[in-house]
């Protein structure tokens, strides 16, 4: 029921705002312990977003309330509204798993199932529609070469999927991200565990996957989100202190707390 | 005492203690293998008893055991893991998930004959059922129920979050996250547990002689509510006869026939966590 209730609403609504995603008033707790206050964020469509902040200070925690990833995890509460498309996520008759197939996410470090490379990219859009043997090569291929992987992979799709490099592997991740045609792509620090080369990788991929998709990406880096961001949003200590376009945060921040956590980002570097 | 002394003395504790358990095994299975092996032959293996088990062979025997514990492996192996996958990915309450532990442990603890006695009083008596091979399956299933549980239970528990997550995030609903993700990295723990479970019950007779077997003139059952006769019970009828040198030397060899029986369920548990832990570190 909540399928199709949310499916006509994702087409319509979605085609006519600019903001794919809009946070309004958004609270998170466990227990007593609040861990994002107040939240007020839209993310414009087709364009990156990155959310920096220090650690523990609740970046990870806002993007895995965007796809509700984070109602698995037990103790948890939340306040206020996430709308996807213009419509609440929030409601208790959302269908998560729909919610979740427009809305993909990879994680800081890479999962493999322990399948062959093939059958990793196909892994979740062969459970939300069948797919003829051609069809799958064809998605396979395609979503190998937007992760630029396929070059590499083509000889040997059929090997275990852990034979391959943390930097690969992470790629493959994105490409069986790619592979269920989201709307928008969660990248909950992505290539944290990557070498320079692998991080380059990635992000020069993001750049180009930005004209179909709409990326949010957090990063402690900010020389990385100073390389791809269109948008920046500080978190610190759950609360949103600044938010607009990466160029005008990164050369003359507003607040203070924002001065100073890119000051001392940059002394470190 | 300095720390050097301490540690040699402890290391030669522990290394004492590991000695004397082998020394019980071997002793154990030393004496087995040295009454029973003259027993063993092809027509031993193949024949059926006669004279009340005191000649003859144990063919029946051997299948009325394996009878007993497939079905009891068949019956526990589902319940066990839905009973697993409800209180990993289903049961949040901390209360309710101690509270069902402390049952399975306490199922765990009762002992054996308390099974069979539920069984003559529940199977045999109220159901009228009669005494059956179906009633000594059902009755060692719940014997070994709890040992198949924890050990799914804690294969399925100890798969990482980042699967459940990442697959959750590729838009597959809970079952199928259970079915596609969990069920196969957890399931060589089901295996373990239930080839454990199996090589414990096995060896059971108080759960099964008064429901299940009965001690001589059995073959192969036409129905699932027949008797059959099992290695166990054909030794404690055996060990009755203990004057009769023919008797005894059946005894033995049937013993050892067990002992292989066991040696082979555990020895498979064993391979296949070997198995699946050189898989999951690939």
């Amino acid at each position: 029921m909540a399928e199709k209730a949310l499916k006509p609403n994702l087409s319509v609504v979605g085609k006519t705002q600019n903001e794919i995603i809009e946070i309004k008033k958004f609270q998170v707790w466990i227990n007593e312990n609040h861990i994002l206050d107040n939240i007020e964020l839209k993310i414009p469509k087709n364009e990156i977003t990155c959310i920096i902040g220090p650690s523990g200070s609740g970046k990870s925690t806002l993007i895995r309330s965007i796809n509700r990833i984070n109602d698995e995890v037990s103790g948890i509460n939340t306040q206020g509204e996430i709308c996807f498309n213009g419509l609440s996520i929030n409601e208790k008759d959302v269908d998560v798993a729909q919610l979740r197939s427009k809305i993909g996410m990879v994680f800081q470090k890479p999962c493999i199932f322990p399948k062959s490379i093939k059958e990793n990219v196909l892994f979740g859009i062969q459970h939300l529609k069948k797919l003829s043997k051609l069809e799958k090569l064809q998605i396979a291929e395609e979503n190998l070469k937007a992760v630029s992987l396929w070059k590499e992979v083509a000889h040997r799709l059929n090997d275990k999927a852990i034979s391959l490099s943390i930097g690969q592997q992470q790629r493959l991740c994105i490409a069986r991200t790619l592979a269920i045609k989201p709307e928008v792509i969660l990248l909950d620090e992505p290539t944290s565990s990557l070498d320079p080369v692998s991080t380059r990788a990635i992000e020069d991929m993001m750049v180009k996957l930005k004209e179909e998709y709409t990326i949010i990406f957090v990063t402690h880096n900010i020389q990385q989100a100073k390389r791809i961001a269109d948008n920046l949003v500080f978190i610190c200590d759950g609360k949103l202190i600044e938010q607009g376009s990466a160029a005008k945060i990164l050369s003359c921040p507003t607040d203070p707390q924002t001065k100073a956590y890119l000051r001392d980002e940059y002394c470190d570097c | 005492m300095n720390r050097k002394l301490k540690n040699n003395l402890f290391y030669t504790s522990v290394g004492v203690a590991v000695l004397v358990c082998a020394l019980i095994l071997f002793f154990l299975f030393g004496i087995i293998i040295w009454n029973g092996l003259p027993a063993i032959s092809l027509d031993f293996l193949t024949n059926s008893s006669s004279d009340f088990g005191a000649t003859g062979g144990i063919v029946y025997q051997i299948f009325g055991s394996i009878l007993l514990i497939v079905f009891a492996a068949l019956i526990c192996l589902p319940i066990a893991l839905g009973t697993a996958i409800y209180k990993s990915e289903y049961l949040k309450n901390e209360t309710a998930n101690k509270l069902i532990n402390t049952l399975i442990y306490s199922l765990n603890g009762i002992p054996s004959v308390i099974f069979g006695i539920f069984g003559l009083i529940f199977f045999v008596n109220l159901l009228n059922m009669g005494i059956s091979w179906f009633v000594g399956s059902i009755i060692l299933s719940m014997m070994i129920l709890p040992t198949v549980t924890l050990s799914t239970y804690q294969s399925i528990n100890s798969i990482p979050t980042v699967y459940r997550e990442s697959s959750s995030a590729l838009g597959l609903n809970k079952w199928q996250v259970i079915v596609q993700v969990l069920l196969p990295q957890g399931f060589s723990g089901a295996i373990t547990g239930l080839l454990i479970g199996v090589a414990r019950a096995i060896g059971e007779t108080a759960p099964i002689m008064f429901i299940a077997t009965a001690f001589s003139g059995v073959k192969l059952p036409s129905s699932f509510l027949e008797p059959v006769s099992t290695l166990p019970t054909h030794i404690l009828a055996l060990a009755q006869q203990a004057t009769n040198p023919a008797a005894l030397q059946n005894a033995w060899g049937s013993s050892l026939v067990l002992v292989i029986l066991v040696i082979i369920f555990s020895i498979s548990a064993l391979f296949i966590r070997l198995r699946h832990q050189t898989i999951s570190k690939r």
